[in-house]
């Protein structure tokens, strides 16, 4: 227990200092005021562009319009930063040989790969759920008499969908000496979702909808039974790869 | 007490054999120097002593515990200073320290302390600055004091000076001596004047061989031959000499100077004083040479 704290603590450091926590909250707590603002008040911008009668046809902004900008905004430049900012967790220490005078002193690999997997889960569940309330509170501010129903599934599902590309990420660190390397390999995961997405009979089973359905939950098209299969798989595979990243990074040389 | 055995250690890459069959113990309390040119394996021999790397055949027991590749618990009696030692540059000497300690399982009260004595040891106790603005000896220093941190019983030091300047090398040279009597040292290095100057045992790596192995007088003993300088006033002097003196045989010349190589010295010295005379030359000096620790790796590594 007490390397793991020892490396957690460093984890936390070393995100803090190499001001990582500062891009992360910058980005996610924009993206979480501009979700409701860009919704309120896209409409009048747009109206200072278009004909009236053209501005005048577009529906008064909801609180399902803010939901789809938060949706839109986490699912696709959200996750992009996480990857970005753990595409090289490993891949630095390996490449600069950090690791090699920790583990001649008692330091597990599993135990790397393992506070590196919580540490990067957490700062994605944390500051994703923080920027959730503030986008929550603004949305309440604009549109106090709206409800949004199933917003907690739908969010929840962009969560695990983070979950999982952070495993995803984590194991493209020990397979790949480069940041590039990964970012490929993470670009590949989600682009075979992308094609499992064309085949209707796979609907089911595609992860991608957890970042991708949230309107539609929003607007009652889905339920929670609509992805039983989808967290089994999405889960199974979080453990899976945790498993196989330790497994790889065993028998790596670090040298 | 025998702190380190390698038995039949052999380690290859491929087809390539870099250590070849080694056996060999090491007894505490002893600053053991591990010679060798660049390449001759002697980083790999120490990661296999720090389960780094995996061996291919025969064992290695840290005080009869065999080192195992991966996560080797003998790693709890050592202490290791790479080459090139690689930090947090976001950290200071003192932090990284602690972290060290920290997963070594040194209990917090007891780290504190034995944190600030070992930057006190290496001089870095008032370094406040992070470790990116420390310059390559600085980091050395810092090297010796995270490897001494869980107060290991070995020390496994890969070319420590090798890219430090004199007053560098000396400072680090120093420090090691001064731990000598709780801690015994592993020295891997390629400049074998400092190996002269601080290691009780020394063993050539040549081959993937110990070539040599023992201590540094009888290392002399046993594998030199002692030369007599004889110094004459001017080259021509010295040429009479030699063509004179057909008994005289394995002699360099290099100007005025003759090197005689000798087994039995004073048989020689005889030799010389009466051909001196007998040819009517009289050398300006007539000295026993001791060869040095470079002379010899050179001889064996022919």
């Amino acid at each position: 227990m007490h390397t793991f704290l020892a490396l957690f603590k460093k984890e936390t450091m070393e995100f803090n200092r190499t001001y990582k926590f500062l891009i992360v909250i910058s980005v996610f707590m924009i993206f979480a005021i501009m979700s409701p603002l860009t919704a309120k008040f896209m409409p009048e911008i747009l109206s200072q562009f278009l004909p009236k009668e053209v501005a005048d046809s577009f529906p008064a902004p909801s609180a399902l319009d803010s939901w789809a900008q938060f949706f839109k905004n986490f699912s696709q430049i959200g996750l992009f930063v996480i990857a970005l900012l753990f595409a090289g967790t490993i891949i630095h220490e390996r490449s600069e040989g950090t690791l090699i005078i920790l583990l001649t002193k008692g330091l597990r690999r599993s135990t790397v790969v393992f506070v590196k997997t919580i540490f990067s889960m957490l700062v994605w569940t944390v500051m994703y759920w923080g920027a959730f309330g503030v986008t929550y509170f603004y949305t309440w501010y604009y549109w106090k008499d709206e409800h949004a129903d199933h917003l907690v599934l739908a969010v929840g599902n962009l969560w695990l969908f983070g979950l999982l590309l952070i495993a995803v990420i984590l194991f493209g660190n020990v397979l790949f000496k480069s940041i590039y390397g990964n970012l490929l390999w993470t670009a590949l995961f989600v682009g075979v979702w992308f094609i499992v997405s064309i085949f209707p009979k796979a609907e089911d089973f595609n992860l991608l909808r957890l970042a991708t359905d949230g309107n539609n939950i929003l607007k009652g098209v889905n339920d929670v039974d609509d992805f039983n299969w989808i967290y089994v798989i999405s889960i199974g595979l979080i453990i899976v790869l945790q498993v196989l990243t330790i497994r790889i990074f065993n028998k790596k040389s670090l040298i | 007490m025998t702190i380190l055995t390698l038995d039949h250690v052999t380690k290859s890459f491929g087809s390539n054999l870099v250590i070849d069959d080694i056996s060999f113990q090491l007894e505490e309390g002893k600053i053991f120097g591990l010679l060798g040119q660049n390449g001759a394996g002697k980083t790999t021999l120490m990661k296999m002593i720090l389960g780094l790397l995996p061996i291919t055949k025969g064992k290695i027991l840290l005080f009869d515990e065999e080192v195992k590749y991966g996560y080797s618990p003998t790693n709890r009696h050592i202490g290791y200073l790479p080459d090139v030692p690689s930090y947090y540059s976001y950290m200071t000497a003192y932090e990284y320290l602690i972290l060290c300690g920290e997963i070594t399982g040194i209990p917090k009260k007891t780290l504190k302390e034995r944190a600030e004595k070992y930057l006190k040891l290496v001089g870095l106790e008032k370094n406040k600055k992070k470790i990116q603005q420390f310059s390559r000896g600085m980091k050395q220093r810092l090297g010796i004091a995270q490897a001494l941190i869980h107060q290991p019983k070995l020390l496994i030091c890969d070319e420590p000076t090798s890219a430090l300047d004199p007053i560098g090398r000396k400072e680090i040279l120093d420090i090691l001596k001064s731990i000598k009597k709780e801690t015994t040292v592993i020295l891997s290095t390629h400049i074998l004047h400092d190996a002269e100057q601080i290691c009780d045992e020394v063993a050539m790596l040549h081959n993937g061989k110990f070539v040599v192995t023992g201590s540094l007088s009888e290392i002399m003993k046993t594998h030199s031959k002692q030369q007599i300088r004889v110094v004459f006033d001017d080259e021509k002097q010295a040429q009479n000499f030699v063509e004179k003196s057909e008994m005289i045989e394995n002699v360099r010349i290099q100007s005025n100077i003759l090197l005689i190589e000798a087994t039995d010295i004073k048989d020689m010295q005889k030799q010389i004083f009466t051909q001196c005379t007998f040819l009517h030359l009289f050398p300006s000096s007539i000295q026993i040479v001791q060869p040095s620790l470079d002379e010899i790796f050179l001889e064996v590594s022919r």
